[in-house]
């Protein structure tokens, strides 16, 4: 089937061997790409209870059938189990590596095992090559990324590697993307580590073929023009996702002071206009993509000038300048680009400073603990100097590099009630007071607390969704129905995998157009939702056998007080309402009350189909 | 009446006249107001009016905060 | 004397252009494939793509030992394929090493018979057709 490469490579770190497996010919229809492949290997090759840090647990990067061709579709998926919060993780990546891995002949790379010592591997003309990374052992993501291609003596090879943090087993260590984007939730970049892994190198020399070029020119046409017309779209263009600051500081979403607050006097001076006129130089894109959002820049005033970085993205804007009370953009964006080079996810990373500076300004640590260091909400150098222990599991980090709610746990006195984590991972930029919505679907996500698993805020606030009327963020009525849509239709569309910025300005419509003109796949709107469904579905059956529980399903303290400032002012969560919003969740989507598929929805979805393996674990 | 107003993103760029504080005649909607800052035909994502959201038909109160937001959904 | 014009300021990294080029050229998508390529400098602040600019002084129209290389009235130059015997010659000795060998032939950019797909693909303007006035 033309879009797709029709193979799948498996990499054994143990035994050193590689082969490749056909892809099998019912994944396509059923199941799309990208996620849905994701889970359907993960569900198949990790052996029931295995621990996310035991070699045994599958690394699984996935490409989709658009992946790689003029289709505005360009991300790749990184599928594990997460060291974090022991879920299904899908961990979403944009930038060229994913590209590469198709044109160097795979839809998916599987890698199991553990190396004896530090390597890297060179993936190239269906050849695949272990070299020693003892030497890049400590260095960090751009450090690593530069020395392998020099060693490769080819900088078109595409490298993916784990920072000093990764080799630490942080529990919110990331894979770094080269260039500038990262695989950041969950803590795959600890699996990395855990496996011995520094780095991935690949380079292709296939082409990507389509079914029908014609029709396909024509879709893809269709899609730019949507995207270059698309108001919402511009705004990314322009501004990136820092677009949204002033929206969510209005409404009270924004983090402030570990999420103490929802809004910031400070709003002004960390916005867009404030990051394009003092650090932005120029756009830059994912592979294949007119809305570059990404922005090239250089620090220019102050402590860290002279640092050329990427943009801060809104959720960073969010996590370190407003939860860490971080208000200058040079400090933000030195900040960011500290954890991409040490290779921390941002929002967690964040998350868990913020936590560690209330406990800090509560006494609960102090200078004794902290091994000298005075934090404060602010103070830009002790937060960096923090960051930097965290990292390397030293004084403040050997509490904090499990994630928050270890830490909080393990610190007792009441640290628990503002260890703002729900289903264990660190919580995003978005309220979750202020948005009912946002509270069902950060209870209900399939890899935690995730904001890009369902995101009914814009809904909430304008109060219309495309199947009428919404209630406002005060209200529970209708927010089952609401976060189960969207997300089967995030699954679906994360299985081609698309970036959801391009769904901004690309119709569904336009997305199916391109599916079935690369492939010959032909989905109605309501086939492409049931593939979202069933994804969605089979997610939730993996994460029940590996021992959630639906009591993971609350917010912590910290939600549960009224909400100090902006527009939701005086919004707070009680477990009253996580009860009932779980309960109209668990009708809309057929399951039961304990958060189990029922077999009706399982029959309906043909999830019986797909239970058989397709795929062995060793 | 007055109202205060607050564009953000590329509709601030966008705006022809934009001003934080704009004179329009009493029982002026939103539409007026719009209009009265130069947005044209941009559409916005969502406008809010001392915290609620309002449509273009809607009339404002004197004295009215009103934000105009180009992007409301999350990334 | 037509040829592309770049404004590397304005290029994202999209890879747009080698992409549309590919699929022109080769029916498929792979960037290497394309007959442009993208230099990124300065730890990524710069992305610059390099084109045929066309010489005034092929070096590749110098470099064929078989004169599969011309330049036309038009200004660009092409390469015949039935000539080409694949010794690479040419690539060797391109100013912006623009020439690629693929599948034993030497491929450059012909400018798609004057309405280039790269050109077209590029939503920045990056990269512009020109036609130049002499002197």
């Amino acid at each position: 089937m033309k879009g797709y490469m029709g193979k799948i490579l498996f990499i054994d770190l143990t035994s050193g061997a590689y082969w490749e497996r056909a892809l099998p010919d019912s994944m396509p229809a059923a199941l799309i790409g990208g996620k849905g492949f994701g889970i359907k290997l993960l569900y198949d090759l990790l052996p029931p209870g295995t621990d996310p840090l035991d070699p045994a647990n599958p690394l699984i990067f996935v490409s989709g059938p658009l992946t790689g061709t003029l289709a505005p579709s360009m991300r790749g998926c990184l599928v594990s189990k997460a060291p974090l919060n022991g879920m299904f993780d899908d961990s979403y990546f944009g930038g060229h590596f994913i590209q590469e891995v198709k044109y160097a002949g795979y839809d998916a790379i599987v890698v199991t095992g553990k190396a004896c010592s530090p390597v890297y591997l060179v993936i190239s003309d269906d050849h695949v090559e272990y070299r020693d990374a003892a030497h890049l052992w400590g260095l960090d993501t751009y450090e690593t990324c530069d020395s392998v291609k020099a060693e490769l003596g080819d900088a078109t090879f595409r490298v993916c590697c784990i920072g000093p943090a990764g080799e630490n087993l942080v529990k919110f260590a990331l894979v770094d993307f080269e260039p500038h984007r990262q695989a950041g939730r969950g803590g795959l970049g600890a699996v990395f580590g855990s496996k011995n892994l520094k780095a991935v190198a690949v380079r292709g020399d296939k082409g990507i073929e389509v079914a029908h070029r014609e029709s396909f020119i024509e879709a893809v046409s269709q899609a730019h023009k949507q995207l270059a017309e698309s108001g919402d779209t511009q705004e990314f263009a322009k501004y990136s996702s820092v677009s949204l600051l002033p929206f969510s500081n209005e409404f009270g979403f924004l983090p402030v002071r570990n999420f103490q607050d929802g809004s910031t006097s400070q709003a002004e001076s960390m916005n867009a206009a404030a990051h394009e006129s003092r650090v932005w130089m120029r756009h830059w894109a994912c592979a294949g993509c007119p809305i570059h959002c990404g922005k090239m820049g250089m620090i220019k005033r102050g402590p860290y000038a002279g640092a050329i970085c990427d943009n801060v993205e809104y959720e960073s804007v969010g996590l370190i300048g407003g939860n860490l009370a971080v208000s200058s953009v040079e400090a933000m964006a030195f900040i960011n680009q500290t954890c991409d080079k040490l290779g921390l996810d941002t929002i967690s990373t964040g998350g868990v400073v913020g936590f560690a500076i209330e406990a800090f300004e509560r006494g609960l640590l102090d200078e004794t603990s902290s091994g000298g260091l005075k934090l404060s909400f602010g103070d830009h150098r002790s937060i960096l100097k923090l960051i930097h222990q965290i990292a390397h599991r030293e004084g403040l980090g050997g509490l904090l590099a499990d994630g928050v709610v270890e830490g909080a746990e393990r610190l007792g006195k009441g640290a628990p009630d503002f260890a703002c984590a729900i289903q264990g991972l660190e919580t995003p930029a978005w309220g979750p007071r202020g948005s009912a919505g946002m509270g069902l679907a950060y209870v209900t996500g399939d890899r935690g607390g995730c904001h890009q698993r369902g995101f009914p805020i814009g809904y909430e606030t304008s109060g219309s969704w495309p199947k009428g009327e919404m209630a406002d963020g005060w209200h529970l009525e209708g927010k089952g129905e609401l976060v189960s849509w969207e997300q089967n239709l995030l699954a679906a569309l994360y299985s081609l995998t698309i970036c959801e910025f391009g769904r901004s300005g690309v119709s569904y419509d336009t997305y199916r157009s391109m599916l079935a003109a690369a492939t010959g796949l032909s989905l109605s709107e309501e086939e492409f939702l049931l593939v979202g469904e069933r994804i969605w579905n089979l997610i939730r059956l993996f994460n029940l056998r590996e021992g959630w529980t639906q009591d993971q399903a609350r917010v912590p303290q910290r939600f549960k007080e009224a909400l100090p400032s902006g527009v939701m002012k005086g919004h707070a969560f009680t477990d009253e309402d996580i009860a009932a919003l779980l309960e109209q969740y668990n009708t809309a989507r057929g399951w039961d009350d304990s958060g189990r598929p029922l077999a009706r929805t399982l029959t309906r979805l043909g999830v019986d189909a797909l239970m058989e393996p397709l795929f062995e674990g060793k | 009446m007055v109202v205060t107003v607050k564009i953000h993103g590329t509709l601030k760029d966008a705006a022809v006249h934009p001003s934080d504080r704009m004179e329009l005649a009493d029982g002026a909607t939103v539409s007026d107001l719009l209009i009265a800052v130069g947005l044209g035909s941009r559409v916005p994502a969502l406008i809010i009016a001392d915290g609620r959201a309002v449509r273009p038909g809607d009339r404002l109160a004197n004295g009215a905060q009103v934000s105009i937001f180009a992007r409301v959904s999350g990334g | 004397m037509r040829r592309l014009y770049v404004d590397a300021s304005l290029c994202t990294e999209c890879r747009l252009c080698q992409l549309a080029c590919s699929f022109e050229k080769t029916g498929a998508f792979n960037p290497r494939h394309g007959l442009l390529r993208i230099e990124v400098r300065k730890s990524g602040l710069i992305s610059e793509p390099i084109v045929c600019v066309q010489c005034e002084n092929p070096l590749c129209v110098r470099a064929c030992v078989v004169g599969a290389i011309t330049k036309g009235d038009d200004g660009v130059v092409t390469i015949a394929p039935e000539k080409c015997v694949g010794c690479g010659r040419c690539a060797d000795a391109c100013l912006h090493d623009v020439i690629v060998m693929q599948e034993k032939k030497a491929r450059k950019c012909d400018l798609c018979n004057g309405s280039p797909k790269c050109v077209a693909a590029c939503p920045t303007r990056a990269l512009a057709i020109v036609e130049e006035v002499s002197q």
